[in-house]
């Protein structure tokens, strides 16, 4: 029983280990989705991700440090968009200005929808 | 029967005003796209997030007393330039530096450079800052919201960001916008 | 000398025009002066060629390097081959907006010549509706965009031109798309010159569609050209970035998709008259607004020529006179138009109906994506971004229902259709069809787009397919399938077969690549090391080179996959000439997907290491693919047309 939970307690020293290799693959991983998000700051079509240039590896690596000490991705969004302004999000944020163009494909059906169905005289089943 | 009439003639009104939709979603977009035109200032640069706030916190420290940039700037307004030996554009701007470092105070954020270079590049191209501050890193120039070198801020008395100028800036540029620190 | 002949054609056929306009309409009753037909036929017709001349003069300038030619000093020099001399001509702001007039004049040619086929009273007010569009095009030109302004001394070299633009993709690039958005200026005078005559008939439908036909396949193949170009040459790893003038492009093209439906439906049925009309104005409007975004320097993009805000405030004024006129004239003559004759939703006219509504519901959405920075900015002074995240994921959910219901809309029948045979039919496919998506979620638990990719193309396959054996069966027993009736089948439907196959393969290259790609990026020395997908990548050395115009540095990179070992160059080059510098990615194909690696700087300088991004791109050439043959669709259809003709005019 002994020699047991020595084994066990060796085992779990081994653990912590082998989760932060795969810690540090799971932020990076997360931080390329973030980075995919944002514009680059100097080439402005380019997502961080893509971008070569010098500030956008620094604000990639930047990145991967806040996600190693635990920040959220709203945080570090937040954290750029105080530095960056939000020009910086490729994708506009959800609040009230901005609730419109989240909506406009649904607007767009609705408002064509109904033009269409004002104007042309449509019948569902022949009789 | 009255009411019949009145909302007959509110449906007829409505079936009218539909088919001048697509003419009247043109004029709107038009305004906008005017507003823009007339007020388009020449490929201006993104206006800076921090334009209004207050300086932020730095862990940048000069060479001559190891003081704490926001301790230096404090009370007095300030036009911070960001620059590197290494940088050819910052080449070019050290003139107009150079021309208004006399009556304005200057202090130079070095980034991402060494001692020695920036002493060897001040040598040759003489010194407009009052105090240099370094960024080893770079890390630290992000919370300035910065895209590369040179880029200058205008900081008043009461420590908040005037303006933002990325690139290099010109006489006529430096001129316009410095004054406003001392408002 | 020459090119000041050239200018002063450009004048004349300006003063033509304007004298056009001013003889065509009695202006005190408002009434057309048919009378004048010929003379005006004549005007119309020196005017066009003179533009053309003009244009062909620019080009021999360029070929000629006359330096002398301040267009010709800033977009040319003396090493570059002929082709790019050539196309350099309309690599440029003023060149290209001549190039714009001359297409146009090219296309006003051609319907000059087919008038005859054309009502009198009607290409006379056709003619003068292009009157007027060559007069807004014609005094751009020549008071804010002269391609003739002279310079001196005469310098000896030229500045060069863009290396990114030395290119055939690039070089072929802006003449098609040119020839598909000039194309609709012929669709928009018809809708005019209709709207003028209080009516829209059948055949005015069947008139109009060719030039719509034409104008579709320009564009189709004109953005799939510049979509490829961008992947090939810009190293950046993708083909399409939701870049506001990638949009504007594709604006237009989803209105005349849905014009090209909407046609179809007024020539065979003689309904949704209004809608047909409202996109012609719609769809040249577009053409006009993206113009005026790409020219003035509006919107941020990689696509911007040098921006001027007086040529901003010139686009904009034709813009806003052509399109304010025409949508108010549309307003007027609304009710003359249509005859409020029903459609029935379980026909083909109503699938294609709902289909437009879908296509221009995605073309409104885009569009205001695309200005929203502009509105918010006007509003509330905030400078936001909307990027390629947005448009994915407001794009899909509008593209895919429209792909679902043409179809189930290649199966109906004009007028009406047994929509319980309809659902018999399908509701087997959509039964196996969901099956098989469930089990494939169940194993890989695979991205959502494959899924909804795939699956959409293979309702497109299916449906093709039944719709051809539904034409191919014998009517009175349903099993017997006579092969004989492949050649009764029209050539135009088999036009469409092949169109909606193409964007089945275009739908299935997107979702397989963008699915299942894997990317690699990293800083790297040489001798490294890198596994993407099956391959195992060495970066081996760099190779330097000068030539006479550039200098370049090739990460030469040794590839070992399974059964196959090769090498790849990825080249950073520097021209001298510019300073500018272009990457060359280094791809390699292995049947339609893609092995693409790119070199970037060294990080940090001097230290030997290198970026290097490599992305494996499986099955991304069905895209561009798929798009070619939806364009070769749209050319058997027009074909149809054409031959139709002439077997008419022979018996």
């Amino acid at each position: 029983m002994k020699i047991f939970i020595k084994i066990l307690i060796i085992f779990q020293l081994l653990i912590p280990n082998f989760s932060l290799c795969n810690n540090n693959l799971l932020q990076e991983k997360k931080m390329r989705e973030l980075a995919a998000e944002l514009r680059c700051v100097v080439c402005q079509n380019q997502s961080l991700l893509e971008s070569d240039s010098e500030i956008a590896k620094d604000l990639k690596e930047l990145i991967l440090t806040m996600y190693l000490e635990g920040k959220s991705k709203d945080d570090i969004k937040s954290f750029l968009v105080d530095r960056y302004g939000e020009f910086i999000l490729f994708k506009p944020k959800l609040n009230k200005s901005n609730l419109i163009l989240w909506l406009a494909p649904i607007l767009s059906l609705f408002i064509i929808g109904l033009l269409a169905y004002r104007n042309l005289s449509i019948k569902k089943r022949r009789n | 029967m009255v009411d019949y009439i009145l909302l007959k003639n509110q449906k007829i009104n409505i079936m009218k005003l539909l088919k001048y939709t697509p003419l009247i979603l043109f004029f709107i977009v038009s305004i906008f796209l005017y507003n823009k035109i007339k007020f388009q200032k020449e490929l201006e640069p993104i206006s800076s997030a921090l334009i209004q706030k207050n300086f932020p916190k730095l862990e940048m420290y000069s060479f001559k007393n190891n003081q704490n940039i926001n301790e230096y700037i404090e009370n007095r307004p300030v036009v911070i330039n960001i620059f590197a030996s290494w940088c050819a554009p910052c080449r070019i701007e050290h003139e107009v530096l150079t021309n208004f470092s006399k009556d304005y105070e200057i202090v130079g954020i070095a980034y991402k450079d060494s001692e020695e270079n920036i002493k060897k590049f001040l040598k040759e191209l003489g010194n407009p800052y009052k105090n240099i501050f370094y960024d080893f890193s770079g890390k630290e120039s992000i919370h300035l919201g910065l895209y590369g070198v040179p880029e200058t801020f205008f900081v008043n008395k009461e420590n908040k960001v005037i303006y933002k100028h990325v690139g290099p800036i010109n006489n006529e540029d430096f001129q316009n916008i410095a004054p406003m620190i001392f408002k | 000398m020459l090119s000041e002949l050239a200018h002063i054609f450009l004048i004349i056929s300006f003063l033509l025009f304007f004298l056009q306009l001013v003889i065509s309409v009695d202006y005190n009753t408002l009434s057309f002066r048919y009378s004048l037909f010929e003379p005006i036929k004549r005007l119309t017709f020196f005017s066009f060629i003179l533009i053309v001349f003009s244009f062909s003069i620019l080009i021999l300038n360029y070929v000629q390097s006359d330096f002398s030619i301040l267009n010709v000093y800033n977009n040319s020099h003396t090493n570059k081959p002929l082709i790019y001399k050539i196309s350099g001509s309309w690599g440029n702001h003023e060149g290209s907006l001549l190039m714009w007039l001359s297409i146009l004049s090219i296309y006003g040619l051609v319907f000059l010549s087919l008038i005859k086929k054309v009502p009198k009273e009607f290409s006379f007010k056709v003619l003068v509706t292009l009157a007027i569009v060559n007069l807004g095009f014609i005094g751009f030109t020549i008071f804010t965009s002269n391609p003739f302004l002279r310079t001196f001394p005469v310098p000896d070299e030229g500045l060069g031109l863009n290396p990114v633009l030395q290119d055939p993709g690039l070089a072929f690039h802006p003449p098609l798309l040119y020839l598909g958005y000039v194309g609709l200026t012929i669709p928009f005078s018809y809708s005019i010159a209709a709207l003028l005559q209080g009516k829209v008939s059948a055949s005015w439908a069947k008139l109009v569609r060719p030039w719509i036909l034409t104008s579709w396949i320009f564009l189709t193949l004109g953005i799939t050209l510049g979509s490829w170009w961008a992947y090939y040459e810009l190293g950046w790893g993708g083909w399409w970035f939701w870049d506001p003038v990638e949009n504007v492009s594709l604006l237009p093209w989803l209105l005349t998709t849905a014009l090209l439906h909407s046609v179809r439906v007024t020539e065979k049925r003689d309904r949704l008259k209004s809608w047909t009309i409202l996109l012609c104005i719609l769809s040249f409007s577009l053409t006009l607004l993206g113009t005026f975004i790409v020219r003035s320097g509006l919107l941020t993009s990689v696509h911007a020529f040098a921006s001027d805000p007086a040529r901003g405030i010139f686009i904009l004024s034709f813009l806003v006179i052509i399109t304010a006129g025409s949508l108010l004239l549309y307003a007027i003559k609304l009710d003359k138009l249509e005859d409020k004759k029903n459609i029935y939703l379980a026909s083909r006219e109503g699938g294609l109906l709902l289909n437009n509504i879908f296509l221009c519901a995605s073309a409104s959405t885009i569009l205001l994506g695309t200005l929203w920075p502009l509105i918010i900015e006007a509003v509330s002074g905030n400078d936001i971004s909307v990027g390629a995240p947005y448009f994915k994921i407001v794009f899909l959910p509008l593209i895919l229902p429209a792909v679902f219901l043409s179809g189930i809309s290649i199966n109906l029948n004009w007028k009406k259709t047994n929509i319980e045979h309809i659902y018999e039919k399908f509701w087997k496919f959509v039964v196996v069809l969901i099956f098989i998506i469930s089990i494939y979620y169940l194993i890989y638990g695979g991205p959502l787009i494959i899924i909804l990719g795939v699956s959409a193309s293979i309702w497109l396959f299916i449906s093709i397919v039944s719709d051809i054996l539904n034409k191919l069966n014998d009517k009175s027993t349903y099993s017997t399938i006579k092969l004989n009736k492949l050649n009764k089948i029209r050539l135009s439907s088999y036009g469409m077969y092949l169109a909606h196959l193409g964007v089945g393969i275009l739908i299935l290259g997107i979702s397989l690549s963008e699915g299942m790609k894997t990317y690699y990026e990293g800083v790297n020395e040489i001798k490294s090391e890198i596994r993407v997908s099956d391959y195992t990548i060495k970066f081996n050395n760099i190779e330097k080179q000068k030539k006479e115009n550039w200098i370049s540095e090739t990460g030469v990179f040794l590839v070992k996959s399974k059964d196959n070992a090769f090498e790849m160059k990825a080249e950073r080059r520097l021209y001298l000439d510019t300073g500018m510098p272009s990457t060359e990615a280094a791809i390699k194909r292995n049947l339609a997907s893609h092995l693409y690696i790119v070199m970037g700087q060294e990080q940090p300088t001097g230290s030997g290491y290198r970026v290097i991004r490599i992305y494996y791109n499986p099955n991304i050439l069905f895209i561009w693919l798929g798009a070619v043959i939806m364009a070769l669709g749209g050319l058997l259809s027009l074909l149809d047309g054409r031959l139709h003709s002439l077997k008419k005019s022979k018996n």
